[in-house]
């Protein structure tokens, strides 16, 4: 999928760092890959909307404290901001948290030329 | 915890001293602090007397007084302060430092290695850690680049 | 280049082994990130944004075709088809598993290479001049000192775990720096005494990060055998008393500032003095053993060919001519030049190579320059050896596989580091910027006349994209919240060695790439001729004028 600039180049708005809502996010032992806390089950998933919200640092501590014995499956667990969307699915609030939950901003890799 | 001497693990004889607790019968490891304020009293004992020595302890500056002792333990506060194994070096080639040098606090197996080319010779590994599992370290390597206290000549003299 | 002996070979496949248990000792469970990190960073294992990220350690950037294909062949498999080219003349995969990384470095070991201390707190791969044995310049090829350099650095059992990462570069041309000697750790200088015998400056201190410094003197003239052993010493004052309270205080610069070089010297020279006659003597025999190595190839004896690399420059075909003009360099050998394959251009991120691009370059590295090629400081290739008379149809081949740039040193030739796309410690995004200024300046003739300059953006105050010494440095800073941009300008990494300054208050990320092109136009009015280079007029003028051209009158 050729890269077009600038059409296609995203521009991550401004957005507050602080809300009252956090996520416990981490990243997976066996790739590397970004994972979001799902309190129920105890497990991890790819996909930030599929997070637990929680409210207050202090719970989301917690949280993280829950998600540290699983440590053999995912790396440095901790709480991050989130804003919440429509039916109250987490969506990152800092650029950073962005781009780790999206993927990078630029192409990959190059196609080859056609022959 | 497991202690690990020459490649083996081994029952430990030596007991650690803090500051402030009388000597027990036996071989000792006091601290440097120690070591200076009741040193005669301490090599009049019966038993060996060993120093343990900080991370930040500089080998020049205690190098002669504690050369002659039976064991220096070189404490490492965390693995990542690389600072033990200069000092086990300065300890091993400049003073010609002979008894037992061992290393104490954060040490795990995969610093091991290193430690023994460094000069050490003796480990308090980590409690809770695999002692036969971290054996395996000192057969990780059979070739090296550098000299080491282990082996002063570098690959190029025994290429 | 270097051939592994079975002494090398053996320990970069035990360190293959080695790794690869601790990599089933993390997966079991038996140690977690708190202990495996330090374990997998000495072996270039990173963990980014969204995935691991395995640093490939390509010595002093030079590589073999059979290097270059399993480096092709281990981005596709364990990767997504590309790699991306360092700074510190490295390959570096953004995407591979954990277990992928333990098959990664049998592969590795199967053609002489390894991943051993791209990171973590001990000795980096040592870098050296991109032109090493080729330039008319230098006093001899430093390469082998590089070698030996590695050879005593890797595993060193003393230097693990220093407070602090340490880099290395090694050159040879007393008039012309290009492995930035003086922003390393220690820079080592090839150098003639008043006698004429040949040995070492050693420079210390220098480095970018959040405080830059320029590397001062510790020792003028060091005789080549006491190489290592000075090395050591200087490692060993670092071990000792080289800060561990601060990670932004422990580089080996904030020690030499610190103490000030006379007492950082003398405490170096005192150590010294113990061990300087020992073992570590560097005997003639080895250097001339890896020296072999690095013996001139089978060149052809042909006419001098500096007057049709001139011509050449001024082909009517403008993209070759061009192309010769600014990539193309004179090679000591006549009948030979020297190429730059820029990996800069406006559709990919800079440094960026698809595994198909590796294995183009590979064949035509076989084809055209003795089957080696090397990867510059600045992320791009070089082809050290081609005759000129097949100048033409190395280029129509790099073209043909996107690689054909005439940008070199020129603006679009740009360092960038990951940035927020990939990077932990990032603030913004580097490589959308630099893409976005190769697209600005997409006009060979524009990009001509303004000539020689170097731009350098860095995502972070780390500054792994050398922000400080660009001749136009741009830093990504987070202010609340938004990417925003520094501009800065007059540093240089070169002999002449300078830190850039900052201009005045940050761009957004749609006003950067108008304020380097202000910036360029305004050096178009101000420059005396086009003679000039950019960092030459900025010395000469100063900030003022570009200040006023980006801000106004206030």
């Amino acid at each position: 999928m050729p890269w077009h600039y600038p059409s296609a180049y995203p521009t991550l708005p401004a957005m507050a760092k602080k809300t009252p809502y956090l996520v416990v996010t981490a990243s997976r032992t066996d790739d590397g890959a970004p994972v979001y806390f799902r309190a129920q089950s105890k497990d991890w998933s790819e996909q930030i909307a599929e997070a637990s919200v929680v409210q207050g640092e202090s719970v989301a501590d917690e949280l993280v404290a829950v998600a540290r014995a699983q440590e053999r499956a995912v790396c440095d667990p901790y709480p991050m901001y989130v804003d919440r969307a429509e039916g109250g699915a987490a969506v990152p609030v800092s650029a950073r948290e962005r781009i780790r939950s999206e993927g990078p901003t630029t192409p990959l890799r190059r196609p080859d030329p056609q022959s | 915890m497991a202690t690990i001497r020459d490649g083996k693990i081994v029952e430990d004889t030596w007991q650690h001293v803090a500051d402030g607790e009388a000597a027990p019968e036996g071989d000792v490891i006091v601290t440097l602090a120690r070591l200076r304020q009741e040193g005669e009293a301490l090599r009049a004992r019966a038993g060996k007397l060993g120093v343990r020595v900080g991370s930040d302890a500089i080998a020049d500056e205690i190098g002669d007084e504690v050369k002659d002792l039976a064991l220096v333990a070189i404490e490492f506060p965390k693995y990542v302060d690389g600072r033990g194994y200069t000092i086990a070096r300065k300890l091993r080639d400049r003073f010609k430092f002979e008894g037992e040098l061992r290393a104490v606090g954060n040490v795990l197996r995969d610093q091991l290695f290193y430690m023994h080319r460094c000069g050490f010779d003796a480990y308090e590994l980590q409690e809770g850690k695999d002692a036969e599992g971290a054996l395996e370290a000192f057969q990780e390597f059979s070739v090296t680049y550098q000299g080491g206290s282990d082996d002063p000549r570098p690959l190029y003299r025994r290429r | 280049m270097y051939q592994y002996d079975q002494y090398d070979q053996r320990i970069v496949e035990e360190r293959s082994r080695q790794f690869r248990g601790q990599v089933q000792r993390r997966l079991s469970g038996e140690i977690l990130e708190d202990e495996f990190k330090p374990l997998r960073l000495q072996n270039g294992l990173y963990m980014q944004l969204h995935a691991y990220m395995l640093r490939v350690a390509v010595p002093y950037g030079l590589l073999s075709s059979t290097q270059m294909r399993k480096l092709a062949h281990i981005a596709r498999t364990y990767d997504k088809g590309y790699g991306h080219l360092t700074t510190r003349q490295n390959m570096q995969f953004n995407w591979p598993t954990l277990e992928g990384v333990a098959n990664i470095l049998d592969e590795l070991a199967s053609v002489q290479m390894h991943a051993v201390q791209t990171s973590g707190n001990c000795i980096r791969n040592t870098t050296s001049d991109q032109f090493a044995g080729v330039t008319r310049d230098e006093l001899e090829d430093p390469r082998p000192y590089a070698e030996i350099i590695r050879q005593w650095s890797t595993f060193h059992p003393e230097f693990a775990f220093l407070p602090r990462k340490f880099k290395i570069a090694v050159n040879a041309t007393p008039d012309d720096d290009r492995a930035a000697v003086y922003f390393h750790d220690i820079g080592v200088k090839l150098v003639e005494n008043g006698a004429g015998e040949r040995g070492f400056e050693v420079l210390a201190g220098g480095g970018l990060g959040r405080t830059p410094h320029i590397g001062q003197t510790v020792r003028k003239f060091l005789p080549k055998e006491h190489l290592l052993s000075y090395l050591e010493s200087i490692l060993r004052v670092y071990n000792q008393f080289g800060r561990r309270d601060n990670k932004f205080k422990a580089r080996i610069k904030i020690l030499v500032n610190a103490l000030g070089i006379e007492e950082f010297s003398r405490r170096v020279e005192e150590e010294w003095e113990q061990i300087k006659d020992g073992d570590m003597l560097l005997p003639e025999e080895e250097i001339e053993r890896v020296k072999k190595h690095f013996a001139p190839h089978a060149y052809e004896t042909l006419p001098d060919s500096d007057s049709e690399l001139a011509a050449l420059a001024l082909d009517k075909d403008r993209a070759f001519g061009n192309w010769v003009k600014n990539n193309v360099r004179p090679h000591k050998v006549p009948g030979y030049a020297s190429v730059t394959i820029s990996v800069k251009d406006k559709e990919i991120p800079p440094g960026d190579l698809s595994d198909y691009q590796m294995d183009q370059v590979a064949d035509l590295a076989d084809r055209y320059s003795f089957g080696e090629m090397r990867i510059t400081h600045t992320q791009n290739l070089v082809l050290a050896d081609v005759k000129v008379s097949q100048l033409r149809e190395l280029h129509e081949k790099l073209v043909a596989v996107n690689l054909g740039n005439a940008n070199a040193n020129h603006i679009a030739d740009m360092i960038t580091c990951p940035g927020l796309d990939f990077c932990n410690l990032a603030n913004a995004r580097s490589i959308p910027i630099g893409m976005r200024i190769i697209d600005r300046f997409d006009d060979i003739d524009y990009m001509n006349d303004i000539g020689d300059v170097n731009l350098k953006i860095s995502g972070c105050i780390n500054a792994c994209g050398h922000h400080h010494v660009g001749n136009i440095g741009i830093l990504g800073i987070d202010k609340q919240g938004v990417e925003h941009y520094q501009l800065m300008l007059g540093g240089s990494a070169g002999n002449d060695a300078s830190l850039g300054q900052i201009v005045g208050p940050a761009f957004t990320q749609d006003e950067i790439v108008g304020a380097v092109d202000t910036v360029l136009q305004r050096y178009l009015k101000e420059r005396e001729s086009a003679d000039e280079t950019f960092i030459h007029c900025y010395r000469r003028v100063g900030m003022a004028p570009f200040k006023e051209a980006l801000y106004g009158d206030n």
